[in-house]
């Protein structure tokens, strides 16, 4: 038996803000041609784009690659994560050319940022806003969720079996967010 | 320590810490009881049985019950800004330190004047709020309202703020088992060793429900060390969640529950960093309602008397608490349970006086004694004779607690096996519903009055309509009406019980929410910028906007606002427009949609430019406006306005979604994607030319009015540049990524330092597209249409889209519609107010002389006088004619002159220089 009161009174969970993507854009396919995207990224990039809520990322991890992943965002939607800067060549560019004619691309960096919960509280913690279950059974790493915590947009998604979450929220919303954090970690 | 004896302990029995004791206060006087105490049970133990005065009578009331269902024993929790009225003290877990006190009573609960009522009972029956206080209507706020407030109401709720906190919880699980009693603990059992993830949830502080306080083992043990034995098996499951003290009070759709928590409220306070209470929202694959039952009183005359309780309370207090309800009991019973409680009683060493079984003839008359029972009148064999007891324990039998069930929509029907009802032929007041005071001459009326149905019935009496939402009370009252119809049970029909199952405080509802945190804000990105200017913010939906930006000197808001419309007029100024919603909307058919979301044309936009952009409802009124820029032959960038920026969105999807799915668009908020800045006045090209890589680009012959390009500023950042003007000047908004916001409106500022380029706020916006006669949210009120705002010629003609065909209907086309106008005052000295409304000189104010109202007001700087905007019948046509503005409720009533609504620079020469 878990003692739930026991979790709530000692959350051992670690938040952190991160530092967000540099780069982020939305993909959304054209009418029909949700495949061609797929294929095409998959050509370029190496990556399945998922057509249920997962996140997909270059490698196994998260490393420093030009492109970092894709999280599910919708169906037929995805938003691309680069952790690398525009320099001449922005992703929004670059995902424009790959996917011209099959997908409208938009770019998104700066939107969003960036938060982590870590440990074994951690689910305890963000059930305290977000109405997601969470549990291994249902919930795995590169699974990914789009919901609202405090009537606060969120996109997470799984990084580990700690478990480890990353959240991106909407920046102009960030210091309500950390409130919201606060008061949930007690 | 001197403790007082609990005179009425038992010295063996109960499941009461006895090495425990514990101090508490009722009504001023301290007593003692014990850790596994309710503050019932313990006022039981000290022999403390009058507990309370009832609803509208004053009736001095004890304990009906041992559990939450009980209807009488409400009292006054804690003090000051804790203080709890209307606390059931039967689900009271005793502390150290408690303080209670009785309720509805003055100046004792002894001595009630308020009891006096019971005198006056023959004009208190069913409806007499609806037959005394009717006429005359004038009364009824001011005498009528009140007067009932004082009488009635129970308790009163602490004034001070809540200084406790709450907590909202989501959990998941595959079995939600609602009790924690014999049945539920198996099933919770059975689940768990499947492996199911498991929540038992259970109001009591102690596991075991019913089976606590009964005197019969589960296989083999005394209940509690049965109870122990499972608890220490579940332990070892490692998916069981067993949450004590935890109501579900409600079962919503998707298998969502309510559940509160009260996490603290067995305490002084709550420890440091706690929440007194945490709403759960609990999802569960499959629910199992272990609810157990509720035990049906017995309808009698006085029955009730403090010392009237239900047999299975009394055997509960007994059992589970170790407390001798009385010394001399009579129990009444229509089941075997009579016989059960009897033995009980015996056992532990009280008198009891007689056993009457409804089945073998015997009933009770009535109750006697005042404050305390003295006695009971019996009818048997034909004869009526008196018992002396200060303990009546009754017994109609077990209703299943179905309340949850009902949440569904379940009309499960009532228990057919009500039996050997008798109601006895007395004066004294037999009472069916004891929260509400409701008796059975009050449903026997209400019937007699035409109120067949039980809904009716049940509005008309308040019959199960107190917090305990009749508990106790449902099962007789249809019974009664049953058998004054001569109807079957089923055929009654019952009521719906609603969530919450037991009152939940607001507080645990708003969660952490509350104050400034009552909803998420969001912030700009020059809010810092603007917080160190000392600007002063305004809620604008979830967004804090700069209002305006008082400098030093300036200790009123005119004096501001006056002085950057000026700056803005003669010099330069910017303002943070980021909040305005903004669409990216690409795709083959992009131009198709917005022809169908927007009611003007787009085919026409070259790559480059702008066009303001006006949203119609279904119906043909205004929804929202805002700007469409054509960034590319696919690509748009849309704008909407910051109030309506989430509804027009979705307003988007759904006509995408839903309306035409066949058209090849994407589009995407990118809201957050981008600072953008206004930059107003004559000086704003001079400034931007200032922050561009290439300056010449912004001359009027490359970059016109209405004109949209991307740019690189000096520093190497990606910027938009849309010539758009909201105040009628020369005026751009500059977009940048959001990351670079604060750098830019720095750098902006700095640079425009020697053009006298001020910030200016929401007001001074305000200000002047009032000057330029520009609608916004004050004039698109949902009850306008692009005609009334005289913007009938964006509607294109031939364009079917959104509105535009309902929008054509002749009423909405009659002049004697109210238009947009302008106004201003005759006597220029003279202010205006927003909200009056135009009636005719010499006219009498009554609503069949109001031609329309003043919509949005404002001291013009530019003019010297305030000016405004309206809605006026007619309103075009009457340009030149003087009408008074009357706002009775502020007592003004000013000349006004009607005029066109473009107050300043008609011919829009200045956005264009």
């Amino acid at each position: 038996m878990s003692d739930l009161l026991t979790l709530l009174r000692q959350p051992s969970s670690a938040v952190a803000e991160l530092a967000a993507p540099r780069q982020l854009v939305s993909v959304i396919a054209r009418r029909g041609c949700a495949e061609q995207v797929k294929a095409r990224v998959l050509e370029h990039f190496g990556m399945a784009l998922p057509a249920q809520p997962r996140a997909v990322f270059a490698g196994n991890a998260e490393p420093g690659h030009f492109l970092s992943g894709f999280l599910w965002s919708g169906p037929g939607q995805w938003l691309a994560m680069s952790k690398v800067a525009a320099g001449m060549d922005s992703l929004e560019e670059q995902l424009g050319e790959l996917l011209d004619g099959v997908a409208s691309v938009c770019d998104q960096s700066g939107s969003r940022v960036l938060f982590s919960v870590h440990g074994p509280n951690a689910r305890t913690l963000l059930g305290k806003g977000l109405g997601v279950d969470l549990h291994p059974q249902n919930f795995a790493p590169g699974d990914v969720a789009v919901s609202s915590i405090g009537h606060m947009g969120v996109q997470l998604w799984q990084v580990d079996a700690a478990p480890t979450y990353r959240l991106l929220v909407a920046r102009s919303y960030a210091e309500s967010f950390r409130h919201w954090l606060r008061a949930a970690g007690g | 320590m001197n403790l007082k004896p609990q005179p009425f302990r038992h010295n063996l029995c109960g499941l009461i810490d006895r090495n425990t004791t514990v101090a508490f206060q009722f009504d001023g006087r301290t007593y003692h009881g014990h850790t596994g105490d309710t503050l019932a049970s313990a006022l039981l133990a000290n022999g403390v049985r009058l507990l309370g005065r009832s609803f509208k009578y004053h009736r001095p009331r004890g304990l009906l019950s041992a559990g939450s269902e009980e209807p009488n024993a409400l009292v006054e929790l804690r003090t000051g800004a804790r203080r709890e009225p209307n606390t059931r003290a039967t689900v009271i877990e005793l502390f150290d330190g408690l303080e209670a006190r009785s309720q509805n009573r003055w100046p004792s609960l002894q001595f009630d004047l308020g009891a006096v009522n019971g005198l006056l009972a023959p004009l208190f029956g069913a409806g007499f709020y609806y037959k005394t206080f009717m006429w005359p209507a004038a009364f009824w706020e001011r005498v009528y309202e009140p007067l009932i407030r004082r009488a009635a109401g129970l308790g009163r709720a602490a004034m001070e703020k809540d200084p406790d906190s709450y907590e909202k919880a989501w959990v998941f699980c595959d079995l939600l088992v609602v009790g924690g009693g014999e049945t539920g603990l198996r099933a919770a059992l059975e689940a768990g060793r499947r492996g199911e993830h498991v929540i038992v949830a259970d109001e009591d502080f102690r596991w075991g429900g019913r089976c606590l306080a009964e005197s019969a083992p589960i296989d083999g043990l005394p209940a509690a060390q049965w109870v122990d034995k499972i608890l220490r098996e579940l332990a070892q499951l490692p998916e069981v969640v067993l949450m004590p003290r935890t109501t579900v009070f409600g079962a919503y759709d998707s298998g969502v529950h309510g559940a509160l928590e009260r996490v603290s409220d067995h305490l002084l306070e709550p420890l440091p960093g706690q929440p007194r209470q945490r709403l759960w929202r609990i999802v569960a694959k499959n629910t199992l309602l272990a609810t157990g039952s509720i035990e049906r009183p017995l309808v009698f005359g006085d029955n009730d008397r403090p010392g009237v309780m239900l047999a299975g309370a009394v055997r509960a207090y007994l059992h589970r608490y170790g407390v001798l309800p009385g010394e001399r009991a009579v129990v009444y019973a229509d089941n075997d349970s009579g016989d059960v409680t009897a033995a009980n009683l015996r056992a532990a060493g009280i008198d009891v006086a007689a056993v009457l079984d409804t089945r073998r003839g015997a009933s009770v008359v009535r109750a006697l004694g005042g404050t305390a029972l003295r006695g009971v009148e019996i009818r048997e064999g034909g004869r009526t004779h008196r018992v002396e007891c200060d303990l009546l324990a009754m017994s109609g039998g077990w209703m299943p607690n179905q309340a949850l069930a009902t949440h569904h929509g379940s009309k499960a029907p009532p228990d057919t096996a009500v039996r050997h009802f008798i109601v006895p032929k007395t004066r004294s007041k037999c009472f069916v519903d004891f929260q509400h005071d409701v008796t059975v001459e009050d449903l026997l009326l209400a019937r007699q009055e035409g109120f067949i149905s039980v809904e009716h019935l049940k509005r008309y009496t308040t019959l199960g309509m107190a917090t305990d939402q009749g508990k106790t009370s449902n099962l007789n009252a249809l019974a009664i009406v049953a058998e004054a119809t001569g109807k079957a049970l089923a055929e009654v029909g019952s009521t719906r019980l609603r969530p919450p199952y037991t009152p939940v405080a607001l507080g645990a509802f708003a969660g952490h929410h509350r104050g400034r945190h009552f909803r998420p804000t969001r912030l700009t990105p020059s809010h810092a910028w603007a917080e160190a200017r000392g600007a002063v913010f305004v809620e604008a939906g979830n967004w804090l906007r700069a209002q305006y930006f008082p400098t030093t000197g300036e200790d009123d808001w005119l004096t501001t606002v006056t002085r950057e419309v000026q700056a803005v007029r003669s010099g330069v100024g910017l303002c943070d427009v980021s909040t305005l919603g903004k669409i990216d909307l690409q795709g083959p058919d992009a131009v198709a949609f917005l022809e169908r979301v927007y009611a003007n044309r787009f085919q026409s936009l070259a790559v480059g430019r702008c066009r303001y952009a006006l949203m119609l409802r279904e119906d043909g009124m205004v929804m929202d406006d805002g700007t469409v820029a054509r960034l590319g032959p696919q690509r748009f960038l849309v704008t909407t306005t910051t109030a309506n920026a989430v509804s027009a969105y979705q307003h988007l999807q759904y006509c995408h979604q839903v309306l035409w799915p066949e058209l090849d668009v994407q589009f995407i908020s990118v809201t957050e994607r981008w600072a953008q800045f206004s930059v107003a006045g004559p000086n704003a090209r001079q400034l931007l030319q200032r922050v561009v890589a290439e300056p010449m680009a912004l001359e009027n012959g490359a970059f016109p009015y209405l004109a949209c390009s991307n740019f690189i500023l000096r520093n190497g950042t990606q910027a938009r540049l849309y010539r758009v003007s909201f105040s009628g000047e020369l005026a751009y908004e500059i977009a940048v990524p959001a990351d670079d916001g604060e750098a830019l409106i720095n750098e902006l500022f700095a640079a425009g330092e020697d053009l006298g380029v001020v910030p200016y706020g929401t007001e001074a916006l305000g200000v002047m597209r009032i000057e330029k006669g520009h609608v916004a949210g004050n004039e698109l009120t949902g009850h306008t249409t692009a005609f009334d705002l005289g913007l009938q010629r964006l509607v294109a003609a031939r364009n079917e889209a959104v509105g535009t065909v309902l929008a054509r209907r002749p009423a909405l086309l009659e002049p004697t519609r109210q238009q947009l106008v302008g106004l201003r005052p005759v006597n220029k000295q003279q202010r205006l107010y927003a909200g009056a409304h135009f009636l005719p000189q010499g006219a009498a104010n009554t609503a069949a002389n109001d031609a329309g109202y003043v919509t949005s007001v404002a001291y013009s700087p530019s003019l010297g006088y305030w000016v405004g905007l309206g809605l006026l019948e007619r309103g075009p046509a009457r340009h030149g004619e003087v009408l008074r503005a009357v706002d009775l409720l502020r007592g003004h009533d000013v000349l006004v002159e009607i005029c066109d609504p473009v107050f300043l620079d008609p011919a829009g020469e200045r956005l264009r220089v």
